[in-house]
């Protein structure tokens, strides 16, 4: 696979001082969304579910993670209460209540958890689980079909958007979570905790992508595909379809987390906007240009897209007309409708595209 | 001897006729000042305006409350003026400036204007007089008078002639503390003046005033008839004042009198009858404001069911078609305001832009459409994940077009008329621009079921929903069919875009942000295709919204965030027990 070669050359070409660590960090960034993308390709590739609150589950990972960080990063000196010590980012948009001091400000219950890596990672996977598990209940069992679905998890992603957007909800509001500064001992800005970083990314997605290979080559994986061709007779033929969807949601809400756990140290600042309904749709345009329905096609979109995007922003002058960063909007959308239309299987599925044979069925 | 007793008789008897004739001739003098004729009385005022020249403080408030009851109208300015200093004296007499004129040195000068015709005044050569601002005689005035300037004012425009005036002043008196002078001449408006609400307020005030004066109450008023009055009359105005006293009287620590009792027993009911009234119109108010919401959710969710109903098109640039609506209404504005530049149409038609605006609202979105479904959305049908996307990336590009085009925060002014309201009960406003909108919706929809139901192509468009392969085999161009479908669903989003500058924000993003989620929750709630589940769903939601928003648990109301919240979770629950949607297509699919 190309992209097997790729990700090993860039640590080659950082270590021959040939791209800076940036560079490295942003391949890193990527990675985790192809993790994520992954997840949604398992889900709508070959389960057929479309599912727009990718995002959501991607940034509930994120925020565990950060608030670890939160805890154990910024200024010491700032201590509540009872002892614990204010994360700095939520003590500056600490929502006081009317007449309440400073020293009246307890750091909230359930940021307390995520003081040690260990639960936090658990708690990062756990939750987005969680929450797909809870939403999958109420959608699937009720027989929400395809496209209902998908604009149900976008409702859900726009209220829980607007939940986390509040400062009441002592989850800094709209600034995020910022102000790290170490994780597990080491610095974050440091370039080599970067560098690690990069490989234990690549480490997580080789893991994801083996895993759900394996999913879909079992029984499993079998009747997944089935659920996505026809639900109809695989429910007529005996088999309760919503706990198999059940599944496939669950474990692409966990790899969203996982991206999303991944992504934080590597980006030092998680905001809401992280989760807004626009980025989910993106994960999924992702998966339609690298190929749905493949594996390594989900990855290929994904960096490959946002390959484009680092492109198309950085760019001054482009095609004889000056170029401003929000002209990219023009490029995604273009995209989007290209893809839909002419390229249905994706970067993966190109060579058919121009072929004259029967096409493949992939929707 | 007798002559002269005669004589002395007759003086006598003609002295009483004198002094009637003395008194006679003194009457007409007295009368000319006491007559109401104008001249005098016009300079009443101004005559008043002298003691403004006293150095004792106490003078010169006097004058000025004496001023304001003269109602007087043209006091309004002078006092004015006084108030920011700009009275002075020259010649012995009381002077305003008129605008600072600067010349070439840069010396400042104040032309001199006569207060009473409001001319400059001129000098012998007819040049107007200025003064170096250095020399003139300032009318000094210092803060007490300035604040009471501003009570005074009041008590003036109570003799206003225009009714908004007036009502306002009658507003204002009352809230004054210790404008007892005002108290007469309230009495009289309650009585007298020909506009109900003015009636009402000015008595409103006139209570309010004597409950914070008890000198001033009539015979057979107490304090607890005043509050008993004011109670009866649902006057929200006099809440805050009713707490207080009751406050007042519950934690005062002496024993408290039979009469302080019955005070405190008047408060509460007043106080509850009051409270009940409040939140009557609140709630009615809310409900109204939702109805408004609920119709622009209503245009936005007709659009979308017919285009899915009919082609099974999932268009998720529905948003942005109603932005395009929205921006067509600003391009209007924009318009009507080049053209009365140009002089082409005269001022008082910038109104009417907003008339204008309809028609260009609809067919510019409903042109876009076109064009989408000839482009893009005709290869798509019955694929709706595709559509979804596809549409999706339509919409980032037409937002960004708009962006590029006219910048990020765009103002749209409702015309004239669009603003105020109408009051139909007490203290319950109906705004005159959402009454306009929920207009514009039930007028469309009427529209839109007279189109389906009794035009041919309305005929066509059922036909080709209910069974393409035959319509086509009828004869019936579909694709035509779906072309001016898609167009008139996109020329109703626009609509909602017109409606919508009336009650908000305009901006490119605002498709995205605040509907596209709604008018598909309120198509899928409504059950896809019906527009009598749509309209029911839209109200409903609309309205729901707008009530949970100010309601309270515990200490804290819900807010806007969280009603959106609350009415999300109450549709996810609704889909549970009837997944598609209230007015479901009956039969026995198992495919929804």
């Amino acid at each position: 696979m190309l992209i097997g070669l790729l990700v090993f050359v860039i640590p080659i070409l950082y270590i021959l001082n040939v791209v800076t660590i940036e560079t490295v960090n942003m391949w890193s960034r990527y990675m985790c969304y192809a993790i994520m993308a992954i997840g949604l390709d398992l889900l709508w590739g070959y389960t057929g579910i479309l599912s727009l609150c990718q995002a959501l589950f991607f940034s509930f990972g994120g925020y565990a993670m950060g608030m670890y960080l939160a805890h154990h990063g910024g200024p010491e000196g700032i201590v509540d209460a009872n002892g614990w010590k204010f994360p700095a980012c939520l003590y500056v948009v600490y929502p006081y209540k009317v007449g309440e001091a400073a020293a009246d400000a307890l750091v909230p219950w359930f940021w307390k958890p995520f003081y040690t890596m260990p639960i936090t990672i658990i708690l990062g996977l756990l939750i987005p689980g969680l929450v797909a598990y809870l939403i999958g209940f109420v959608g699937f069992r009720s027989r929400v079909r395809g496209v209902y679905f998908a604009i149900l998890t976008q409702a859900i992603t726009v209220a829980v958007w607007l939940i986390f957007c509040m400062n009441n909800m002592k989850l800094c509001g709209t600034n995020g979570l910022t102000r790290f500064d170490k994780c597990l001992g080491f610095s974050i800005s440091d370039s080599q905790f970067k560098f690690v970083m990069y490989f234990i990314t690549l480490l997580c997605l080789t893991g994801c992508y083996m895993f759900c290979r394996l999913v879909l080559k079992s029984r499993l994986g079998r009747i997944l595909m089935a659920i996505r061709d026809d639900e109809n007779s695989l429910r007529f033929l005996g088999y309760t379809t919503y706990k198999y969807k059940l599944f496939a949601f669950v474990l692409a809400a966990m790899l969203a987390g996982l991206g999303g756990m991944l992504y934080t140290p590597q980006m030092g600042i998680l905001t809401p906007a992280n989760m807004e309904a626009d980025k989910s749709i993106l994960v999924v345009i992702w998966v339609a240009v690298g190929g749905r329905g493949t594996l390594s096609g989900a990855i290929l979109g994904a960096l490959g897209v946002n390959l484009l995007y680092n492109f198309f922003t950085s760019q001054k002058d482009f095609l004889l007309f000056t170029w401003q960063p929000q002209y990219w909007q023009f490029v995604l959308g273009l995209l989007f409708v290209v893809v839909v239309l002419f390229v249905p299987g994706g970067l993966v599925d190109i060579r058919n595209t121009f072929s004259k044979r029967d096409k493949h069925l992939t929707s | 001897m007798s002559s002269i007793t005669h004589f002395l008789a007759s003086i006598r008897s003609f002295l009483p006729f004198l002094f009637m004739l003395a008194g006679v001739m003194a009457i007409p003098s007295q009368s000319r000042a006491s007559k109401p004729d104008s001249e005098s009385q016009r300079d009443e005022a101004f005559v008043l305006l002298d003691r403004l020249r006293s150095d004792a403080s106490n003078i010169r408030m006097n004058a000025i409350m004496d001023i304001a009851k003269t109602g007087d109208l043209r006091m309004e300015t002078v006092l004015e003026d006084y108030r920011i200093g700009n009275l002075y004296i020259y010649n012995d007499a009381i002077v305003t400036g008129g605008d600072i004129y600067e010349d070439d040195d840069l010396n400042k000068f104040v032309p001199l204007v006569d207060l009473r015709t409001r001319d400059g005044i001129l000098n012998q050569d007819g040049t107007p007089t200025l003064i170096p601002t250095g020399d003139l005689e300032q009318l000094s005035v210092t803060r007490r008078e300035r604040r009471l300037i501003g009570k005074a004012l009041y008590l003036l425009r109570l003799s206003s002639k225009d009714p908004e005036d007036r009502l306002a002043a009658a507003k204002k008196c009352g809230h004054t503390n210790n404008l007892v002078e005002a108290i007469g001449q309230l009495d009289e408006i309650a009585q007298d003046d020909p506009v109900k609400k003015i009636r009402y307020v000015a008595k409103e005030s006139a209570l309010l005033l004597r409950l914070s004066n008890p000198k001033e109450m009539k015979e057979q008023q107490t304090r607890v008839s005043v509050i008993v009055e004011l109670g009866t009359m649902n006057s929200i105005r006099s809440l805050p004042k009713l707490e207080t006293i009751e406050k007042a009287i519950t934690e005062s620590e002496s024993e408290k009198t039979g009469e302080e009792l019955e005070v405190l027993a008047a408060c509460r009911t007043a106080i509850e009858n009051i409270d009940r009234h409040q939140r009557f119109v609140r709630f009615f108010e809310n409900v109204y404001q939702g109805i408004s919401l609920g119709s622009v959710l209503i245009f936005m969710a007709l659009g979308l069911a017919i285009t899915f109903g009919l082609m099974g098109v999932i268009n998720m640039a529905h948003g942005e078609l109603m932005m395009i609506g929205a921006f067509a209404t600003y391009e209007m504005q924009l318009m009507a305001m080049r053209l009365i530049d140009k002089g082409i149409i005269p001022e008082s038609a910038y109104d009417w832009y907003y008339v204008a605006a309809l028609p260009a609202s609809f067919l510019a979105a409903a042109f876009v459409g076109y064009i989408l479904e000839l482009l893009v959305i005709r290869h798509l049908y019955r694929r709706p994940i595709e559509s979804l996307l596809a549409t999706w990336g339509i919409g980032l590009i037409l937002i960004q077009i708009v962006r590029v085009h006219y910048g990020d925060n765009v103002g749209v002014n409702a015309p004239s008329w669009a603003r105020g309201g109408v009051e139909i009960m007490q203290d319950i406003t109906l705004p005159y621009g959402r009454t306009f909108i929920i207009c514009l919706c039930a007028v469309s929809v009427a529209g839109i079921w007279l189109l389906m139901r009794k035009t041919r192509i309305g005929l066509l468009i059922r036909t080709t929903t209910q069974d393409r392969d035959m319509a086509n085999a009828l004869g019936v161009d579909t694709y035509r069919i779906d072309r001016f479908t898609f167009a008139l669903g996109s020329g109703i989003a626009g609509l909602a875009g017109y409606g919508w500058t009336l009650i908000g924000g305009v901006t490119p993003d605002m498709g995205q942000k605040n509907f596209i989620v709604d008018s598909f929750l309120i198509v899928v709630t409504g059950g896809v295709g019906e527009i009598a589940g749509v309209i029911c769903a839209g109200l409903g939601v609309g309205i729901m919204t707008k009530v949970i928003e100010p309601m309270e648990i515990g200490q804290t109301t819900f807010g806007a965030i969280w009603a959106k919240v609350i009415v999300l979770a109450l549709i996810v629950a609704f889909i549970q027990f009837k997944p598609a949607g209230l007015f479901a297509p009956k039969g026995r699919l198992s495919d929804v």
